[in-house]
């Protein structure tokens, strides 16, 4: 229902340019897309209704599924919508780790049409996306946080693989593995390799033999070239600024390996962004 | 949370990380070996590598045949490729949408299952640093 010019008049004092007048058709529907599915989103905002009467509400949304966009459509009223704030309910995520956007859509479930995203961006707990006065950001404006994470352990005689999550981009800093060789006689050489989850597009090998019977450490990380091989600790240069997309993989490639020789889990750092499309 | 082992590659690892995210495992390719066996030339998974079977291998700098028993420490074995596990798991999650228009997720593939594995038991302390 369209405002009438008494019910403009009785609302005027609270209208400011931002406000965006919406109808009991129309929802605000937030998407949100986490690391994790352990946050809470608060959503907080005020609408004033044709009567002059000015209601505050709040939401909380915590997504289903993490990497993936979800979202909730929340009703609304005949009258105005003054203001949107998005936050997390407690501190804990890094900024960039939590993304949302705010869209006032008319109609229900997947028919809906969005009419107006109002507000994009990073949330966190004490940064928050608010409209009106954020600007419209998208996940890759934000500048990504750090995580280490504990790969796969393969079975004997299986190279590591690690693949980039849906919904995420990585840079990779650093790796840690460790490669037990079996008494099988052969020199084996281990390459790191980046690929698209099907061509190699880099790969860095170490600079010395791993021989049979041995426990090697093999780090890797932006060192500028490959360090003079210790018995047992062996080095990598990751090229700097490769970024990753989901589905690419980093995956070692080993000249000579055994069946018995078992490489661990690897320990790696990598610097994520969300990238919901 | 238990880690898991996966029935499709033999692989154990943790669902959840540290900082509360999720690991999405994905199995690795299988390794697979140039050999000719019993006079025919072809690609053998390396925890299938007999023996018997004879690699070609870079031996100071030259290619020749060894069997795969008399492999010596400087030899490079050649011709090995990579190929995709059949049946492999791969649990990053894709939407979806019913028949009802309701959005939902799904693994991408789902392989073999996995199963939990018991956490390890920790290694007892036998003493302790004195004050």
């Amino acid at each position: 229902m369209l405002p009438t010019p008494d019910d403009v008049a009785r609302c005027a004092p609270y209208l400011q340019n931002d406000t965006f007048y919406v109808t009991n058709s129309d929802a605000l529907r937030v998407a949100v897309a986490s690391f994790s599915t352990s946050v809470v989103l608060v959503i907080r905002g005020r609408h004033l209704a044709l009567d002059g009467k000015l209601t505050p509400f709040e939401y909380r949304l915590v997504p289903a599924v993490a990497r993936v966009v979800n979202s909730t459509d929340f009703p609304l009223a005949d009258g105005w919508l003054l203001n949107v704030s998005v936050r997390l309910s407690a501190t804990g995520p890094a900024l960039g780790q939590v993304f949302a956007r705010v869209d006032v859509v008319r109609g229900v479930g997947t028919a809906a049409l969005e009419l107006a995203t109002i507000a994009q961006g990073p949330v966190g707990f004490s940064q928050v996306l608010t409209w009106p006065g954020s600007p419209i950001r998208t996940t890759l404006d934000a500048p990504g946080y750090l995580r280490s994470i504990t790969g796969t352990n393969p079975g004997a005689g299986v190279e590591v693989s690690e693949t980039v999550p849906a919904g995420a981009r990585w840079e990779l800093l650093a790796l840690a593995v460790t490669l037990v060789t079996s008494a099988a006689v052969a020199n084996r050489f281990p390459s790191l390799t980046l690929d698209d989850g099907a061509s190699v597009y880099a790969a860095v090998g170490v600079a010395a033999a791993i021989a049979a019977s041995t426990t090697a450490l093999i780090t890797a990380g932006d060192i500028g070239g490959p360090l003079a091989a210790t018995p047992l600790a062996f080095s990598i240069s990751i090229p700097a600024g490769i970024l990753l997309s989901a589905t690419h993989r980093i995956r070692t490639s080993t000249t000579n390996l055994q069946g018995a020789d078992d490489y661990s889990a690897p320990q790696y750092l990598v610097r994520e962004t969300l990238e919901a499309a | 949370m238990n880690r898991k082992f996966c029935q499709s590659c033999g692989a154990t690892y943790d669902p959840a990380m540290a900082d509360g995210s999720d690991y999405f495992h994905t199995c690795p390719p299988i390794l697979m070996v140039r050999v000719q066996r019993d006079g025919r030339d072809g690609l053998v998974p390396l925890a299938e590598l007999e023996a018997t079977d004879v690699l070609t291998v870079s031996r100071a700098g030259a290619v020749t045949t060894v069997a795969a028993g008399d492999m010596g420490a400087d030899d490079f074995r050649l011709g090995d490729t990579m190929i995709d596990r059949p049946n492999a798991r791969d649990e990053n999650l894709i939407p979806t949408i019913d028949a009802d228009g309701k959005r939902g997720v799904r693994l991408r593939a789902a392989g073999a299952g996995v199963r939990d594995v018991p956490p390890e038991k920790p290694i007892p302390i036998l003493a302790r640093h004195a004050l």
